[in-house]
């Protein structure tokens, strides 16, 4: 009966440790759940994973968590090329403790953009939260952004999973001297 | 120990090489973009002559028009940039009058370098940066196009340097052949520059100025070697919501005729055939000194993407008659509407516009003249 109390326990941790990645809203977040991997370490290669991937006002001045924003163009198809429509920007928070870790993709933003008299595509001011299931007059193109954009992030969450994965040391095998023997 | 330094020195050279070029990689791109813009206008005068008064593009009453057609290349490679802006049909023949030949339909065709991420050199036939409005109608919320620019410059062929201390503050210096001509057509080149500034989000201020001697041009400055023309300008956009912008543009152009006197018919007499052709050409308009000024303010407002509301009202005073139209005072209010369908690209743009002169500037349909004009139409954009 004990053993069986274990093994239903161990399911019931095991199902909270990875409850489903999109939560209602645009927004992508996850406990992950990493053996031999104490918030020291987690933290410092949180921090590493945001500066290799080009995060911006990377905050660490949280207790045991990293935040930071993002942002990149999404694009209109023109008649022979491709225009830049506008940007899309995030926030980023990784929370962290022994053993597990915690991140957050959310305030996506798009951002109006408009071509200046140099045929620069620069900001209006204009923006629309991803959260906002219609765009009118230009609907198709919404759904495509908001498809490029989750394409991207879960291309991040894979590559900040694969950074916080605990490396395995080698052992040190001790050399055996005939005396050991 | 020869040896060592022979193989320091090969060392040295061949790190050098090494990183020779070390430009920003980039594989290039190229974007290709243009519009397409027709519009239907309706002049409640009729005028006989079947054209609208003071108008720069929309100049044809009761008439399907063609307004132009673009195509915008645009070329980056690392720090370097070309432009290739070529536009063709009535308007480009109107908006690159200074050009002719197959030059006629570049609008503009520059090459740009980035020095630094601050330093920008640009070098070749560009818009002018005097201004709110633009030749490209897309651009602009309004479809017809303001006095102010009508009178003032629409390109310049030269030289610029641009440098951005922030995204909240930068400069603009120029040297250039003058106003709207590929060539120089004397031999007086223009100075032209610009400051920016955004003291607040959301705010965006331009103050510029083109300032040299405009004799001889086809901008109507005169025949005069030793004349002067300044023109400063400030345009200033407010983003006041996500929903309502708000625009101003303000000119003040001073031309300094180079005579010592006004021009009479002795003068004219007494000179050599040469002179007095130039002397006559002057007399009356460009041999005294004079000034002219114009204001503009523009609210529009997106109820959403895809319809929105625009208001210009504008006062334009060219009391001597130095610009284009002769001796003009007018005011004039354009309301615009613009409907965004096939995801943004394509606009319909109807439009009413009063302008009220006063002096009896409008033909109306019996040949005369009346101090109002009135029309409405609509534009149809398509970009793509």
């Amino acid at each position: 009966m004990e053993k069986f109390g274990v093994v239903i326990f161990f399911f019931v941790i095991m199902a909270f440790t990875s409850f489903s990645q999109e939560i209602p809203g645009f927004v992508f977040s996850e406990v992950i759940v990493v053996d031999s991997l104490d918030s020291g370490n987690l933290l410092k290669t949180g921090k590493e994973w945001v500066v290799e991937n080009g995060f911006t006002s990377i905050d660490t001045s949280g207790l045991n968590e990293v935040k930071a924003e993002n942002s990149f163009f999404v694009y209109q198809k023109g008649l022979i090329s491709k225009q830049v429509h506008g940007k899309i920007s995030y926030t980023f928070l990784l929370e962290v403790k022994n053993n597990k870790y915690k991140y957050t993709f959310s305030e996506f933003t798009f951002h109006y953009y408009k071509q200046n008299r140099n045929y620069e595509m620069k900001p209006t001011g204009k923006e629309k939260s991803l959260n906002d299931p219609t765009a009118k007059g230009w609907q198709k193109t919404w759904v495509q952004h908001k498809y490029s954009t989750k394409k991207d992030i879960l291309l991040f969450i894979q590559s900040l999973k694969e950074s916080l994965i605990p490396v395995i040391q080698p052992q040190v095998v001790k050399q055996s001297t005939p005396s050991d023997f | 120990m020869m040896k060592k330094k022979f193989y320091l020195i090969l060392l040295v050279i061949l790190t050098a090489f090494s990183s020779y070029g070390q430009d920003s990689v980039s594989t290039g791109s190229l974007t290709i973009t243009g519009y397409v813009d027709t519009y239907y206008q309706y002049n409640l005068n009729s005028p006989s002559d079947r054209k609208n008064g003071g108008r720069i593009f929309d100049v044809y009453h009761n008439n399907f028009s063609l307004g132009l057609v673009q195509t915008a290349f645009k070329y980056t490679y690392g720090k370097a940039e070309a432009v290739l802006d070529l536009t063709y049909g009535p308007n480009a023949e109107l908006g690159n009058f200074g050009n002719s030949g197959t030059s006629k339909i570049i609008k503009q065709a520059y090459l740009a370098y980035g020095f630094t991420d601050k330093l920008k050199f640009t070098i070749g036939q560009f818009g002018t940066h005097i201004g709110y409005e633009l030749i490209d109608a897309p651009l602009n919320y309004n479809y017809s196009l303001s006095y102010l620019f009508g009178n003032g410059p629409f390109y310049h062929t030269g030289a610029k340097l641009n440098y951005t201390f922030s995204d909240k503050a930068g400069i603009m210096v120029g040297v250039v052949n003058g106003w709207d001509g590929l060539q120089d057509f004397n031999d007086k080149k223009s100075l032209a520059a610009q400051v920016f500034v955004s003291p607040v989000e959301g705010v965006n201020l331009y103050l510029n100025w083109i300032g040299g001697d405009e004799y001889n041009t086809l901008s109507a400055f005169g025949s005069k070697k030793g004349s002067f023309t300044n023109l400063f300008d400030l345009t200033g956009t407010v983003a006041a919501s996500d929903k309502i912008s708000l625009g101003v543009n303000a000119a003040y152009g001073m031309f300094s005729s180079g005579y010592a006197k006004e021009i009479t018919d002795e003068d004219i007499a007494a000179a050599d055939p040469v002179s007095a052709g130039i002397l006559e050409a002057d007399q009356g308009k460009y041999d005294k000194d004079a000034s002219w000024f114009g204001v503009a303010g523009y609210a529009n407002v997106a109820f959403n993407d895809v319809f929105g509301l625009g208001l210009r009202v504008e006062h334009f005073n060219d009391p001597d008659g130095v610009r284009y139209f002769g001796p003009l005072v007018v005011n004039a209010l354009t309301a615009t509407a613009n409907i965004a369908l096939a995801e943004g690209r394509f606009n319909i743009k109807p439009e009413i516009r009063f302008d009220a002169a006063d002096s009896e500037f409008f033909v109306e349909n019996e040949g005369k003249a009346k101090k109002t004009q009135t029309t409405l139409g609509s534009a149809f954009i398509l970009k793509f």
